[in-house]
């Protein structure tokens, strides 16, 4: 079972992109921020990360550890993975589709 | 940063509060990223995530029965918002009169409606001040000071700056309910954009000069002028 990323509007990027830095392992804030900037090659404001963290968390497909000073690390749970998994696999078939089509191969 | 932080609803900042702050504490924010604060924030009102755990804080430390009677003043003085404009489409189709210094509109025939119109929004308040919080200082002291100036300017609409610090403290009051997190945003947006909206459609009570009533705007030391003239400012020709 996994929830679909496509109901949280402009929030749906992000958050994939939340789910796959906490796929490494749990991080707060911070870490995620500069994490996802690595991975997309663009920066994620503040107010976007909390928009999508609160709508991941509220999903249960990330929970809140327990904070150490004011950092509050997050990790995925059960369904954040399964989740995110179900997301790349779609995002790796429409992809192959699509580099298929480009080298001029039937799909 | 703090400045921000406070545009984002009592809920939420319960939950995001500290590790937000500790979040943007890391690196200073570029205006980029104020402004995406702003938008979190704005979102945050729209469409909030965060649901308060009613046990380990109650909704609202006001018993429920005042906010039932706060809730059926506030009906009240959107009734009594209804009125105002009603009051003004008659005060501005009233005969214009003649005296010795010239010619005025003689909206008289509108004093009913404002007066019933400003009695409704002063019920309105008075709901505010039971269903604040004592916390929410400025905006219970916004209420209070407004009613005096409504009524102020029920006796004397020729006078108008008493309407103007009337609407000018009824936009405090929706900016600092709001920021109390007592009243919605769309509440909040409503009653800037009526108030607003009142003084806007009102262009000859601008520049300032005319508008708060000098002496030397005749209509108001005018016998027939102070039967309610022209409402924001007399209206002559």
């Amino acid at each position: 079972m996994n929830q679909s990323l496509g109901e949280l509007g402009r929030f749906a990027e992000p958050s994939l992109y939340i789910l796959v830095s906490l796929s490494a392992g749990p991080k707060h804030g911070y870490a995620i921020m500069t994490d996802v900037e690595e991975i997309s090659g663009s920066p994620m404001g503040p107010g976007t990360l909390y928009g999508a963290l609160a709508r991941l968390e509220r999903r249960g497909l990330i929970e809140a550890l327990a904070p150490e000073d004011r950092r509050r690390p997050y990790r995925l749970t059960a369904l954040g993975a399964t989740t995110v998994r179900a997301q790349l696999d779609s995002l790796d078939g429409f992809i192959r589709t699509g580099l298929a089509r480009l080298d001029g191969k039937a799909s | 940063m703090s400045g921000l932080i406070r545009l984002y609803p009592r809920d939420w900042r319960d939950r995001y509060e500290a590790e937000f702050l500790g979040l943007v504490s890391e690196r200073r924010p570029s205006v980029a990223e104020r402004l995406d604060i702003i938008r979190g924030a704005l979102d945050a009102h729209l469409h909030p995530q965060v649901r308060r755990n009613v046990e380990a804080a109650p909704l609202s430390p006001v018993p429920d029965d005042d906010v039932r009677l706060a809730r059926r003043l506030g009906i009240a003085a959107v009734i009594g918002g209804a009125f105002w404009p009603a009051a003004w489409g008659v005060a501005s189709i009233g005969p214009i009169q003649y005296d010795g210094a010239g010619a005025y509109r003689d909206g008289s025939a509108a004093m009913p409606l404002l007066l019933i119109a400003i009695a409704l929004l002063a019920a309105g308040l008075l709901g505010q001040l039971i269903r604040l919080p004592d916390e929410a200082r400025l905006a219970r002291g916004s209420a209070t000071l407004a009613i005096p100036f409504l009524a102020l300017f029920g006796l004397a609409p020729w006078v108008a700056a008493y309407g103007l610090v009337a609407i000018g403290l009824l936009i405090v009051l929706a900016v600092a309910g709001w920021r109390s997190g007592v009243w919605p945003l769309a509440a909040s947006l409503s009653v800037v954009a009526a108030c607003v909206g009142v003084v806007a459609s009102q262009p000859t009570a601008w520049p300032p000069s005319q508008a708060i009533g000098w002496p030397a705007e005749h209509s108001w030391r005018s016998p027939r002028a102070r039967s309610f003239p022209s409402g924001l400012v007399s209206a002559r020709r």
